[in-house]
């Protein structure tokens, strides 16, 4: 059984968002399936991006995997720390290992994203 | 298909985590704990490698040096008994069939071991064109480990109470073990100083289970293909499938130190001379990422930015970022014309381009033994 954080909201393709905070990042399950992450590639404060854009890349050791945005609104900060620590999306993916902050455009949006127990669901049909 | 095979060390994967993928057939460990990990162990301390999926093919009786010396490139007249020797293959059109080690026992004593991903054509392609002794398929007889790291020497003194000091690179040995004598080469597949240990297949569980519990204390770790690969090709090692194959010859993925013309037929001869006359279209070539982003296989390789009007000149085959160098390093195809290190050239897939300088020899070069 793979590691959900509850209060965030997920996609199909394995982003969660937190509404709170408004960051975003890759989710257990799609770590563990990427392996050792090597290298991040974000965009820059203040890019406008949209919901279902590819806002960036994880490549770990074996693969390069598309990180696509959960939500549409403007990049607020970007985690700094992965440029020199990219291993943090491993160890801490809903926490340390956050990549970008954003500034929610439409609330609706939220709708279309997953709870953490219909991702759950949706992770084993995937497993 | 039919179902993959197991090695006589899936149970211990299992039992130790392993991420197992069906390679080639077998079912074999990608990862324990962590590729970065496993490979980490290997530089600085030791890893063990499940290898029994690799094949051993033997050639034995009076004459069995020529006949091997007539199906390789390189020349077992030149080393001595009991060392070992790294060589391509070919077809008679300069392709390569495969890369093996041969390990000369003597002159009338001579195994190959081939990539488990060929074995079975390359057991046939010796059936059909050996002249002389004829090859014994033994792959099953052998479960192959690898124990790789600069404390390998160490661990195996603790475990078989053998002292191997005095084998050089690539040199042959024999250890005591479980009532027989085991053969040890000092060989590999990671760059590092390490051992590849010739278990007889009745004897893998004891012989794995000796070598962890004399490694563990050591730092070493079982360590799985995933590490393998990011290990060979920090050392710039080829990969058959991904840097050479059948339409490729060793002269343009720069095995030259392979090819042995001199007083020495073998088939593919011809060809390769023949090619050397003319001149190389292509070369393998080694390169390093200069900006952001990790080329991998099949991106292409363009002579400048796409903007900038860059058309492709060759294709990566193998790329990585490799975690002890921390740097994103790879192999090549380009024109020979820009295949000359210090080259600035351009690695593009799906739009993205990662700027990459070609670099010269191992990206890896390990201290010492």
């Amino acid at each position: 059984m793979t590691n959900i954080s509850e209060g965030l909201k997920y996609t199909k393709s394995h982003e969660w968002f937190d509404p709170t905070t408004g960051r975003i990042g890759i989710s257990a399950f799609a770590v563990e399936h990427l392996g050792d992450v090597v290298e991040v590639d974000l965009p820059e404060v203040g890019t406008e991006i949209s919901q279902g854009d590819e806002l960036g890349t994880v490549e770990s050791v074996k693969t390069a995997s598309e990180v696509y945005s959960p939500v549409s609104g403007k990049v607020i900060a970007v985690n700094e720390a992965l440029a020199d620590s990219p291993e943090l999306v491993n160890e801490s993916p809903y926490n340390e290992g956050w990549l970008i902050a954003v500034e929610i455009e439409n609330n609706e949006e939220l709708d279309s994203l997953m709870n953490s127990a219909s991702y759950q669901e949706h992770c084993s049909e995937e497993e | 298909m039919s179902e993959a095979k197991k090695t006589p060390y899936y149970d211990f994967h299992v039992s130790q985590g392993a991420k197992i993928v069906d390679f080639v057939g077998f079912l074999m460990p990608m990862q324990y704990e962590g590729i970065k990990k496993e490979h980490m162990a290997v530089r600085q301390q030791a890893g063990l490698f499940d290898v029994a999926h690799m094949g051993e093919i033997l050639f034995k009786g009076e004459g069995a040096l020529d006949t091997v010396n007539a199906l390789i490139t390189n020349d077992l007249n030149l080393i001595p008994d009991n060392h070992a020797l790294y060589t391509p293959i070919c077809y008679e059109n300069g392709g390569i069939v495969d890369d093996c080690i041969v390990y000369k026992r003597s002159a009338s004593d001579i195994m190959i071991v081939v990539n488990a991903s060929n074995k079975d054509k390359d057991y046939k392609w010796m059936l059909d064109n050996y002249k002389g002794v004829k090859p014994i398929d033994q792959s099953d007889d052998w479960a192959l480990l690898a124990l790789q790291g600069p404390d390998a020497e160490h661990i195996m003194h603790h475990a078989f109470d053998a002292d191997l000091s005095s084998i050089p690179g690539f040199g042959l040995g024999w250890i005591n073990a479980f009532g027989q004598q085991i053969m040890v080469a000092r060989t590999g597949y990671t760059g590092e100083d390490g051992f590849e240990i010739f278990v007889p297949t009745q004897f893998a569980s004891a012989a794995y289970e000796t070598i962890m519990n004399a490694g563990k204390p050591h730092g070493m770790v079982a360590a799985g293909l995933g590490a393998r690969d990011t290990l060979r090709l920090e050392a710039r090692l080829w990969l058959y499938g991904n840097d050479i194959d059948a339409t490729t010859t060793p002269l343009e993925a720069g095995m030259n130190f392979t090819l042995k013309f001199d007083n020495h037929d073998f088939i593919g001869r011809a060809a390769l001379l023949k090619q050397k006359e003319e001149g190389l279209k292509r070369k393998l070539v080694g390169f390093k990422a200069t900006g952001k982003g990790i080329p991998r296989e099949h991106f292409n390789v363009l002579d400048k930015m796409p903007s900038d009007g860059g058309r492709i000149i060759g294709q990566v085959t193998s790329g990585t970022k490799c975690p002890f160098l921390n740097e994103s390093v790879g192999l090549a195809y380009v024109e020979t014309a820009f295949s000359k290190p210090g080259t600035a050239l351009v690695a593009e897939h799906d739009g993205k381009c990662v700027e990459i300088e070609l670099v010269k020899g191992s990206f890896y070069k390990r201290s010492g033994k």
